[in-house]
């Protein structure tokens, strides 16, 4: 089946639009992630996740959406949690993370919850999405940049210093917030496209890798969402040229960019 | 007028005038740009500040010294507002700190930081001064026009372009400097600028903060426990000790 045939088929042309549009926008939020030290709520988020799941099939609701609710649930208590006590967003995560984990388990024994199919929230596919899920990235995409690129500025200072960006006016608290949800809702809805475990290769790795080479803000966010767009379409065509999963081809084009980007900055460091 | 200067020190009450005589100042209290009577700070059952009262009038430069954690730090967050006070009262500008009013012009109020921002981050000097202008609804060619005035009032210019993560630290607290005066403050707060400085920036830096508060009249409040900072003699000098002043 050549390319042109394959998307012809509207779930392959889907999941080559939302893969697209992932990997041009969601690595902004990867920029969060990474300058916010969010890493470990990421994987609150994923665990918090997987007990939406479970209880969505408990109740018979719809498991993804009682997912993406849960994330949405766990991101307001770590922050309302983290701004009472003074302690850091990483130990609150934890906390969280350990507890909705056990939790998951305690509603998949109790209520007989088939745990492959709870589970199932943690494997996505690009070829598996609706209209509505793709509807929702397109939402999702059209969001953030608009958070980021109208606010910039603000978001900015958020970034550089959080003391120092609420001396200079900026409301912090408001923007970490809404900050904190872009992240939620960005692990929820990759989740889906190509699962819990491979959703940094779009998330993180770009930001990373933009990281090492950008020399502002500004570009940092720019270079994160050109790099994201090459994984994602790249691996795209890759996976159709080499016969292997979408997510897996994404995944090693972006951490080879990784290498080439380490060696990059080892070798601007010894320049300087 | 330097023999003229006069400071009154009652228990830790402090009023700090400067070069006016003492009838011209009782005659200007309302231009008093900080007032602070009987704040007290409380953390996690610890008392971080007991009772502290000042005055600090518009124009002013005032050293805060003393030995860590001796609630420096914590004095200037409670000015800044970012510390909530368990008693007493802190006026900043004419505004008490939480009301509405001061809400509204907590711009006024610069506040250069003692810690560096975390390595490796891309950001460079240019955006560290726009933060100073982000909250203030201004037009693309005024923020222009304001950062790179601030830029130059300060000698940072050459700057723009570099990453902050590669700055030294007189460089970096040179752009903080910039950032607070695209704020147009009327205040600024200082928490140990000089602390990672060599001899030379501190020197450096100690004259720029004095010909900022010659031309622009910007009152200063710096917390430092930096000896050769302690030695400059156009500051006045309030040492703090155990939450209270000495």
């Amino acid at each position: 089946m050549d390319i042109l045939q394959a998307f012809s088929y509207s779930p392959i042309l889907r999941g080559f639009i939302a893969l697209v549009l992932a990997g041009c926008f969601f690595p902004l939020a990867g920029v969060f992630i990474l300058r916010l030290n969010l890493v470990t709520l990421r994987f609150t988020l994923m665990h918090a996740a997987l007990l939406g799941a479970a209880i969505g099939l408990a109740l018979h609701i719809d498991p993804l959406l009682a997912g993406l609710v849960l994330d949405l649930v766990a991101i307001a208590a770590v922050a309302r949690v983290a701004r009472e006590s003074g302690l850091s967003l990483g130990y609150v995560s934890t906390f969280f993370m350990v507890l909705t984990i056990g939790l998951a388990f305690a509603v998949i024994y109790k209520a007989g919850v088939p745990a492959k199919d709870a589970f199932g929230i943690l494997w996505g596919s690009i070829y598996s999405l609706s209209r509505i899920d793709l509807v929702l990235i397109a939402l999702y995409c059209a969001a953030i940049v608009l958070f980021v690129t109208l606010l910039f500025p603000r978001v900015s200072a958020v970034l550089f210093h959080r003391e120092i960006a609420w001396a200079s006016g900026v409301p912090e608290a408001a923007l970490t917030t809404v900050i904190l949800v872009f992240v939620g809702v960005s692990v929820a809805l990759l989740m889906q496209l190509i699962g819990a475990l491979l959703l940094d290769s779009i998330l993180l790795l770009p930001a990373i890798i933009a990281s090492f080479t950008a020399r502002s803000t500004r570009g940092f966010f720019i270079q994160a969402c050109i790099i994201g767009a090459f994984c994602s379409i790249s691996g795209f065509f890759t996976s159709f040229a080499l016969d292997v999963p979408a997510s897996s081809a994404v995944t090693v084009i972006a951490a080879c960019l990784l290498g080439a980007g380490l060696i990059y900055r080892r070798l601007s460091r010894r320049k300087a | 007028m330097e023999n003229l200067r006069r400071r009154w020190t009652v228990g830790n009450q402090v009023e700090l005038t400067f070069p006016v005589p003492p009838c011209i100042y009782f005659l200007t209290m309302a231009e008093r740009c900080i007032h602070i009577e009987g704040l007290r700070v409380e953390r996690e059952g610890a008392e971080i500040l007991r009772g502290l009262s000042l005055s600090v009038a518009c124009g002013e430069r005032l050293i805060v010294a003393g030995p860590n954690g001796a609630g420096k730090t914590t004095l200037l967050k409670a000015i800044l507002g970012m510390i909530r006070a368990s008693a007493g009262r802190i006026q900043v500008l004419g505004s008490d700190v939480g009301s509405r009013e001061w809400a509204r012009g907590r711009r006024r109020v610069g506040y250069v930081n003692q810690e560096s921002v975390q390595v490796d981050f891309p950001v460079s000097g240019r955006e560290v001064v726009e933060i100073g202008t982000c909250s203030l609804g201004l037009h693309r060619a005024e923020k222009r026009r304001r950062i790179e005035e601030a830029m130059v009032a300060v000698g940072c210019e050459h700057l723009q372009n570099r990453m902050y993560a590669r700055l030294s630290g007189g460089e970096k607290q040179k752009l903080s400097l910039a950032r607070c005066l695209c704020q147009d403050p009327q205040l600024l707060l200082l928490d140990e600028p000089t602390s990672s400085l060599d001899p030379r920036s501190r020197s450096e830096l100690m004259a720029l903060l004095k010909g900022l508060n010659e031309k622009r009249g910007l009152t200063m409040v710096m917390v430092s426990h930096d000896a050769q900072v302690l030695s400059e003699p156009e500051w006045a000098i309030q040492h703090m000790e155990a939450g209270a002043f000495a």
